[in-house]
Order: C-alpha cells, then sequence, then structure tokens
C-alpha cells in the first residue's frame, strides 16, 4: 500500500478584496497525494493552481478544511512551527528561481542549512552534495549572473534538495527556460521523484505534463480533472 | 555564537546588493551623530568654560556681606578692617572651620569649659564639645589663629586636645597657625574676610564693614544667603551669580539642542526613507528565506542585527569625525584670539562618544522597526506576488 504524503480534506480560500467583496479562489477541494508522486496541477489564470500550491506548502492558510502532511494537520501549525516544517520537509522551486544574486552558488543552496544552524563546513559539504545531485558541482563557486538560466534552475532544485525534504514544491519550474533546458529540469524532477520524492507542480506547459504521474486540472476554485497518467 | 556570525555573514553579503542605500544610510548618520557629538561636546565644555571664568579662586563658595558702609559689630579685638587671612592655608588643612580670634573658636567649637586661659595657659584633658558637626572631617586637627601665637609656645604644636562629642572622645592635634597678619599682596575682595562654620556666623561679633565667608560646601552659599536675605545687608553671593550663570547656559543648551534635534530629525527622516525604499529591494531577499523556513521571528533579529551594525557603523563613524574635528581646531589653534583662547571649547568628552553611539543604533532600529512593521506583514504570498 502505498503511503499517503498529503492529504487535502475540503479546503476553501477566501480572498477579501476592499470593504465586503469575498473572491472564493478554492471551493472545497480534497484529494490525496502518495508518496514519491509527481503530480502535475494545471488550470487556466485565475483557476487557484498556485493558491492551491499555496496552502499545501503552508505558505497561506486555508479559510477552511485541514491539509494533513505526514498525518500532521499544518494548519494548526504556528507561524515559527510551519517555517520549521518548511525547512525540514518541503523544498521549493520558482520560475524566476529566486537566487541571491550576491551568493554564489553553494551558498544559495545552503541558505535553509542556515536555518537549521548548520555549520559552515557541513552547510558546503551538504550544498556540494545536492549541487552534484543535478550535476552542477563544477559551478559551486559561481555566482547566479555567471550561470544560464538553466543552471540556475538547477541551484534553485540543488537548494530544494539540501535538507532532504520528502515534498518538491516546483512553481512553473521551466516558465523562464528555452526547451532544452526545460525538458533537463523536467528529467530532473522525474529523477527525483523516481527517487521516493513527492513533487508537486504548477504548470502550463503541456509538454511538462508528459513527465508526470498524475494531473490535477483546476477551474474556479474547483478540481475538474484528477488523473493519472 | 556560528548562528551569529553565519548570519553576519549572510547580512554582509546582501549589502553589496543594495550598497547605494547602506551607503546613503551610512553617510546620512555619520553626519548627524557627528553634529550631534560635536554639539553635546561643545555644550558641555562650554558650562566647564563659563564656570571657570566665573567662578575662579574658589569664588562659587562665597557670600559677601556688607552692612552700608557700616562696621557690623563693636567689638574692640578687630579694628584693622585690612586684616587679610590667607585662604588657602585654610583650604589645605581640609577644616571646614576656623574663627578669627580667641573668642571666635571659643564660640565655633562652643565650649562648655573654659579652653585658655591666657595668663596660666593649659589644655585640660577633657572638653566636652555641645554643638560640634562630627560628620564634618576634623581628623587632621584644629587650626588656630597667630593672633594666640604668641600665647602658644612651640612645643603645643601637633599636641592632641582631647574633646567629647555626643559620648564620643576626638583627640585632635593643633595643625595649623592661621596667619592673620597683614598682607597687602591680597586682592581687595578678600579684604577683612574670615571663614566660619556657617551656623556659627554672627556677624555682630566682628567689627568689619564687610564680611566675606567662604563655605566648605557650596550647598551652604544658599543657607547663608538665605540667613541674611532679609537683614538690610547687602549681599553678593555666589548662588545668585550661579543662577544668573545658569539661566545663561540654559539658553546656549536649548538653542543647541535645538540645532541638534534639526540634525537628528532630518538625519532620521533620511535614514528611514532610505530604510523604505531598501524594504522594497530586500523585499525578495526576506520572502526568499522565509519560503526556505525562516520564521517571522527570524527574520526580524536579522533585520534588527542588520539596522544595529547600520547604527553601529555611523555612529562610530560619526564619533570619529567629530573628534578629529575637534582635535584639528584644537592642533590649529583656530579659535585662538589675542588674549582670549576658548581652545576648552573644543575638549573631546569621551561620555558623549557612547551616548551618540547609542542614539545612532537607537535611531536605527527605531527606524528599523516603524519600516518592517509598514512594509513586511506575515503574508509571505502577498509579497511573493509583488515581486
Amino acid at each position: 500500500m502505498c503511503e499517503i504524503v498529503i492529504d487535502l480534506k475540503d479546503i476553501r480560500k477566501e480572498f477579501i478584496i476592499g470593504k465586503d467583496n469575498k473572491i472564493e479562489a478554492i471551493r472545497g477541494i480534497s484529494f490525496c497525494i502518495k508518496k514519491g508522486q509527481f503530480v502535475a496541477i494545471v488550470g487556466r489564470s485565475g483557476s487557484g493552481k498556485s493558491t492551491l500550491m499555496h496552502i499545501m506548502s503552508g505558505l497561506c492558510y486555508a479559510t477552511n478544511g485541514n491539509v494533513m502532511i505526514n498525518e500532521q494537520n499544518i494548519t494548526e501549525y504556528s507561524e515559527k512551527k510551519m517555517a520549521q516544517f518548511r525547512n525540514e520537509k518541503m523544498g521549493f522551486v520558482f520560475q524566476s528561481f529566486f537566487l541571491e544574486k550576491s551568493f554564489s552558488a553553494w551558498e544559495n543552496v545552503a541558505l535553509p542549512l542556515i536555518a537549521q544552524k548548520v555549520k559552515k563546513k557541513k552547510r558546503k559539504n551538504l550544498a556540494e552534495n545536492a549541487l552534484k545531485m543535478v550535476h552542477l558541482e563544477e559551478r559551486a563557486n559561481h555566482k547566479p549572473s555567471e550561470l544560464s538560466g538553466g543552471e540556475m534552475q538547477r541551484v534553485s532544485i540543488a537548494r530544494a534538495l539540501v535538507c532532504n525534504p520528502d515534498i518538491i514544491f516546483a512553481d512553473e519550474p521551466t516558465g523562464n527556460l528555452d526547451r532544452k533546458n526545460g525538458q533537463e529540469i523536467m528529467g530532473i524532477l522525474k529523477e527525483l521523484s523516481n527517487q521516493g520524492k513527492t513533487v508537486i507542480m504548477v504548470t502550463h506547459n503541456e509538454n511538462d505534463i508528459g513527465y508526470c504521474d498524475r494531473v490535477i486540472e483546476l477551474e474556479d476554485g474547483y478540481v475538474i480533472r484528477d488523473k493519472e497518467l | 555564537m556560528y548562528y551569529f556570525f553565519d548570519i553576519l555573514q549572510y547580512i554582509m553579503a546582501r549589502w553589496k546588493q543594495y550598497k547605494t542605500s547602506i551607503c546613503i544610510i551610512i553617510v546620512n548618520l555619520i553626519f548627524g551623530i557627528c553634529i550631534c557629538n560635536f554639539f553635546v561636546n561643545f555644550s558641555i565644555n562650554a558650562e566647564e568654560y563659563l564656570k571657570k571664568h566665573f567662578f575662579s579662586n574658589g569664588k562659587i563658595r562665597q557670600i559677601t556681606i556688607h552692612n552700608n558702609g557700616q562696621p557690623f559689630g563693636r567689638e574692640e579685638e578687630f579694628m584693622d578692617d585690612k586684616m587679610i587671612i590667607d585662604i588657602r592655608k585654610i583650604v589645605e588643612t581640609g577644616i571646614p572651620i576656623a574663627k578669627v580670634g580667641k573668642k571666635a573658636i571659643k564660640d565655633s567649637l562652643n565650649l562648655e569649659l573654659t579652653i585658655f586661659d591666657s595668663d596660666n595657659l593649659f589644655f585640660k584633658d577633657d572638653y566636652k564639645v555641645s554643638e560640634w558637626n562630627p560628620d564634618y572631617n576634623w581628623k587632621n586637627g584644629i587650626v588656630i589663629t597667630s593672633s594666640f601665637l604668641k600665647l602658644f609656645s612651640d612645643k603645643i604644636m601637633n599636641e592632641k586636645v582631647t574633646f567629647k562629642c555626643q559620648g564620643k572622645k576626638y583627640q585632635l592635634p593643633i595643625v595649623g597657625v592661621i596667619d592673620d597678619v597683614l598682607n597687602e599682596n591680597f586682592e581687595e575682595d578678600y579684604k577683612a574676610s574670615m571663614y566660619v562654620h556657617v551656623d556659627n556666623l554672627n556677624l555682630k561679633d566682628y567689627e568689619y564693614k564687610s564680611i566675606t565667608v567662604q563655605v566648605e560646601n557650596y550647598k551652604d552659599v544658599k543657607r547663608v544667603r538665605d540667613k541674611y536675605l532679609n537683614t538690610g545687608f547687602e549681599l553678593v553671593s555666589s548662588y545668585d551669580e550661579a543662577e544668573r550663570f545658569s539661566n545663561i547656559m540654559n539658553i546656549i543648551k536649548i538653542v543647541l539642542l535645538f540645532i541638534i534635534s534639526i540634525f537628528i530629525g532630518f538625519s532620521t527622516i533620511g535614514i528611514m526613507n532610505t530604510l523604505n525604499s531598501l524594504s522594497e529591494i530586500k523585499k525578495r531577499s526576506l520572502t526568499l528565506i522565509r519560503i526556505l523556513g525562516f520564521s517571522k521571528k527570524d527574520v526580524y533579529k536579522i533585520e534588527q542585527l542588520e539596522n544595529f551594525l547600520l547604527g553601529l557603523i555611523g555612529g562610530l563613524g560619526g564619533v570619529i569625525l567629530s573628534m578629529s574635528i575637534t582635535n584639528l581646531i584644537t592642533k590649529l589653534n583656530v579659535f585662538h584670539f589675542e588674549n582670549i583662547s576658548i581652545n576648552g571649547l573644543f575638549h573631546y568628552n569621551g561620555y558623549t562618544a557612547v551616548f551618540s553611539i547609542l542614539l545612532s543604533v537607537f535611531i536605527t532600529c527605531l527606524c528599523g522597526i516603524r519600516v518592517m512593521r509598514t512594509n513586511l506583514g506575515s503574508d509571505i504570498v502577498k509579497h511573493m506576488k509583488e515581486l
């Protein structure tokens, strides 16, 4: 039996714009994600896919419903505990890479380890290992400005992996990359999924979906399609 | 500790990204703190400088009492109104009380028994002192006046005399003799001046037209002044001078405070503005580290550490600049006029440096808190969308 990593129960999210203007971004979504699954969340702009990913990763709280990760209800976590949980159990990959310009590649990768109060020597070792996993060990001392788009995204993936998380959230990871680099990044994410990491990716790109095990399509805050490939 | 250094390293690395803003903040602080430091120093020096010039030669503890050109008393003992006592001798002995003449010593010590008999001079073993303040520093002994000198032989010097006060015995040697012979070289101010215990001062004992009282402690100036304020005598007291001096100083201080406030105000506004625009730039880094697992409190600590560092660097820079300016003024003798040197106004006071650095750190931390509260809320997603 496959282990359930994420279990969403009747998730709702409302945004209040202005005085009384309520917008319901997510309208009662429930589903489970198993360990090692590579899930694509797709949908048009404004369908609620990014909001759903933010709720699953604890970056924002749902108005209603529970998010269970490894059988722990993260909706009850304090801000501090959530930050720690995110640091230890989740990794993030963004469309715009989110790298610190003045840091070298390994320093960027090691950033989450500072929050864990890991010593510098060990940090560097772990960061170099993570860079090795994305085949960038030779670029460890390069600044982001000296790296290509694909390399920057690989650094970003290494940073997501450095704390050995269970889940990786990727928000449009190939959005800023050309086709070749995009395929390379998707290949890495697929490999991670094969190694047992749960990868949840928000994407617009039809090509990226081909790498996934499951597609969840959203429209107006509802799941309109949930299909295993 | 290593975590602290890691965070420090992180902050320093981040500074490379927005060095212009950091430079603006530090320069702002340096100039603001330099001016603040310079004027606070100036204000302290001005007080010392003016005090020194107004109250030279011990005038700070003096009250001169005039009796409209008439002698206060009718005693025949001291007819010479030019008699002068060397003030310094009294001061050096550290004894707060001495009176001119046999009667005066007797009065001031308020002895129950007759202490001296000019015909048959001797000290008895025990004398009772009824109104004697043991808080005074009597350890050195007592001083007698030279008008008694003829009564004593040299062997009396350093001989101990036993007094009783409040059940306790005190042994005091005679340690000095006040020279009450005429000395023409003394200034007019000291003409017929004498030194008495504040409580034992009885003007009618003296045949002088004016009496200058010098007291041991400045607080006693007011006591003597108040005692003779409405008695018809004309009073010139250092207390009133000090009041006038204090008023002048207050005006100087208010003006300086105003100048300092303006500079600190402008500096604070400058820092606030820069920090505000900087927070927009920093939003990216801060959002990132929050996503990566730093709590809001951690981010707050990092930001405050950064502000503390900025304040410290700016404050130190300001102090160094201010110190250099004051040293330069002193070295180059910029304000040295023909007869008056006001270089004393530009001495550097170490305490103002500490105050200035603390002020600098306080301003930056305060501005930092304000900026954090305004610009860096708890909603990470909102910040992500703004980027």
